[in-house]
């Protein structure tokens, strides 16, 4: 199922979470670490190597794009780059969230 | 502590060295800052031990991500990532190959056919002499029994003795020339065939493969049961063309005085087709009649199985014992025997001849493979632009590898299936060929060539690692210079190789695959010639005659003479005379055996 997920949208596991904790906000690369991490509770963490690899995917795919710093940004550190979701890409993660509320609803005969 | 996290961190560009430039100046700072901040709230959140912790896994997934970063760079070995992506376009690519350069299509397929034909072949014949073991069980637990002092068997009065003994349970079963007393009628044919005769329970020790039918019973054994008998599966073949029909089939067994009548009972194997050493396969075995023979000067070659559990010295300990018991000598010797593995007797003839042949077919198979090879690197040399156009345009390295692999393997498989072909039938020439007499003192007759699974598995197996090594090599070093050999000039693409220089490599290469098949040729000739060597006389035309007492021991000197001189007499015989013979009995050897063995036999003497 994780395929065919992964071949209907381009999303698939880091990249699915990656565009969830972006949202609508533009957010660093730390933040969206742990973004991922507070939202699933600590169960899913994703390690600083895989984030920046899956998001030279996105980007590349144009479902990321780097962005200014917020005004409230509260850091200086030039190391530090944004990025937001992109009209395609929230195009994309509304089609995957409907898949997937789809197959919440057919497995709800599991429960 | 706070510059801890910090230097912890910076590590990380270590495992991103790894990873390509681009990435690593595009995302290293951030990668390091992300590091840096993960390190800082591992430690607030759980000390050192979860700083270090992260850390650790930070760098594995470093390391994991450059090392990915590295492979999509060179574009992914399998691209698309499905490795199998349009694989029907390269096969037909590939035939498309075949029918645009049919020649040297055809050059590959008859050179890695004819190589692994002659490689199979000879392997069919190699197979049971080296490799394959005696086709029953127990094979490597039978032995022959043999006296020392007597050289070569035991008194047959000995054999019948052991068999009543402590070790009767060994078995002691025969395997001995016999007659039938006249010729078989098969159809409207009349044959005389070679017979060998089995003592009673053989199969309880060797249990010989039946193609059909059944063992031999008890009462058979009777003297004056009603003859019966196994057909040798080359008999089988030959006389009845294979027919399971003849199985239960009466057939009449034409004797001057009375013709009596042989029923087919069993059809042997193809596993086997005789274990005397010293004659030619039988097309005949019956069980033997009667009581056995034990005349002063009859000997035997017994056969045991040497039970589970039990070594060779000691089951010729425990035989030599109950010899002494049941036969003790005159002279007060003590009695004493030793044995010899029948698998060596069987095989010790042929396995110099399987060797040489074996080696040498496996030298021309190696030399049309690597023929082959260089008819497909050449090739790919010529492909160089094609290849270099293909990896522009984004093709991965295993798609390019793929083209070629699947060409060799389609090449390799028709190869193959022609090499199965020839080698079945190289395979019937050679076993209609090989002598079925003992020639140079070894009888290639002893171990049936069968052209089975193992060896159609063997040439599959040969056939299919020269066709990937065939398709690996030239891809590899296609992939590792298609640029370097081009060189772009204002006219164009021009290969450094020229295409003249490529069609004199080609040709040559041409040349060889003509010179292998030509050395195919020589060695299936040499093979037959070998197999075919003259004797100096033609075994064929000669035929034997038993001269013998009435109790069936030998004849008196002047006896023998006499009937030699009746044999001369015979119409059609142009010499006849003593042969020199282990039996001691009179055997005179006819010089034709065109005579009607009807007027033999009218002498008063048996000719078989």
């Amino acid at each position: 199922m994780r395929k065919t997920l992964h071949a209907e949208t381009g999303l698939a596991g880091p990249a699915q979470h990656i565009m969830l904790a972006l949202g609508t906000d533009a957010l660093h690369g730390y933040a969206i670490m742990q973004s991922i991490a507070e939202r699933s509770g600590g169960q899913i963490r994703i390690l600083p190597g895989t984030l920046y690899s899956t998001l030279k995917k996105l980007l590349k795919d144009e479902l990321v794009e780097e962005c200014d710093p917020p005004k409230d940004a509260d850091s200086e550190d030039a190391r530090r780059r944004y990025y937001r979701v992109t009209k395609a890409g929230k195009v994309a993660m509304k089609a995957q969230t409907e898949r997937l509320a789809l197959l919440v609803k057919l497995g709800k005969v599991f429960s | 502590m706070a510059r801890l996290p910090r230097t912890l961190a910076r590590l990380v560009a270590l495992p991103l060295l790894l990873s390509p430039k681009e990435f690593r100046q595009r995302f290293g700072p951030e990668v390091q800052d992300a590091m840096e901040r993960g390190l800082q709230e591992a430690d607030q959140r759980g000390g050192a031990s979860a700083m270090f912790g992260f850390w650790g896994r930070g760098m594995g997934d470093a390391l994991k991500t450059a090392a990915h970063e590295r492979r999509m760079a060179s574009g992914g070995w399998f691209g698309d990532g499905n490795p199998w992506s349009d694989l029907g376009g390269d096969v037909k690519y590939a035939l498309r190959g075949w029918r645009r350069s049919p020649g040297f299509s055809l050059t590959v397929v008859t050179t890695l056919g004819l190589g692994l034909g002659l490689a199979s072949a000879i392997f069919a014949f190699a197979d049971g002499y080296l490799f394959r073991p005696l086709p029953f069980p127990g094979g490597d637990r039978t032995y022959y029994v043999r006296d020392p002092h007597a050289q070569i068997a035991l008194k047959a009065s000995d054999t019948v003795a052991l068999r009543a003994s402590a070790v009767a349970g060994f078995g002691f079963v025969e395997w001995s020339p016999a007659s039938l007393g006249g010729e078989l009628v098969v159809g409207d044919r009349r044959v005389s065939p070679l017979v060998y005769e089995v003592s009673e329970g053989f199969r309880n020790t060797l249990k010989l493969p039946l193609l059909a039918g059944r063992d031999f019973a008890p009462e058979d054994h009777l003297a004056g049961a009603p003859r019966v008998a196994w057909l040798s599966h080359r008999f089988w073949r030959r006389e009845f063309g294979g027919d399971i029909g003849a199985l239960g089939r009466p057939l009449r067994i034409e004797r001057v005085q009375a013709a009596e009548e042989l029923r087919i009972v069993g059809i042997l194997g193809p596993e086997v087709a005789s274990f005397d050493l010293n004659n030619s396969p039988p097309d005949l075995i019956a069980p033997h009649r009667g009581p056995p023979q034990v005349g002063p000067n009859r000997l035997s070659f017994p056969l045991v199985l040497v039970p589970i559990g039990v070594s060779v010295d000691q089951a010729a300990q425990q035989i030599s014992a109950a010899l002494q018991a049941v036969a003790p000598a005159a002279d007060g010797r003590p009695r004493e025997v030793r044995l010899r593995a029948l698998s060596a007797a069987q095989t010790a003839g042929g396995r110099p001849t399987a060797k040489v042949l074996l080696t040498g077919a496996l030298l021309v198979l190696l030399l049309a493979s690597m023929n082959l090879i260089h008819l497909l690197l050449s090739r790919s040399m010529a492909r160089a632009l094609e290849v270099a156009t293909r990896a522009s345009l984004g093709a991965s390295r295993w798609r390019v590898i793929r083209v070629f692999v699947v060409e060799s393997l389609l090449l390799g498989a028709a190869g193959i299936t022609l090499g199965l072909a020839v080698g079945k039938a190289l395979s019937v020439l050679i076993s209609a060929n090989v002598p079925q007499w003992p020639t140079a003192g070894r009888n290639l007759a002893l171990v049936p060539m069968l052209f089975d699974f193992r060896v159609m598995a063997f040439a599959v197996v040969l056939g299919l690692a020269v066709s990937v090594a065939g398709g690996l090599w030239p891809a590899w070093l296609a992939l590792r210079r298609p640029m370097t050999i081009h060189q772009r000039t204002a006219g164009g693409v021009n290969p450094v190789i020229s295409g003249r220089l490529s069609r004199v490599i080609l040709g040559s290469e041409l040349t060889v695959a003509t010179m292998v098949i030509v050395g195919a040729v020589f060695v299936g000739l040499g093979i037959y010639r070998y197999l075919n060597q003259p004797l100096g006389y033609e075994y064929k035309d000669r035929l034997r005659v038993f001269v013998s007492s009435d109790g069936g021991g030998p004849v008196a000197g002047q006896e023998a003479g006499a009937a030699v001189r009746a044999v001369r007499g015979v119409t059609g015989v142009r010499e006849a005379g003593f042969e020199r013979s282990v039996s001691r009995t009179r055997d005179v050897e006819v010089v034709d055996r065109a005579v009607d063995t009807k007027e033999i036999s009218a002498l008063g003497v048996t000719a078989g």
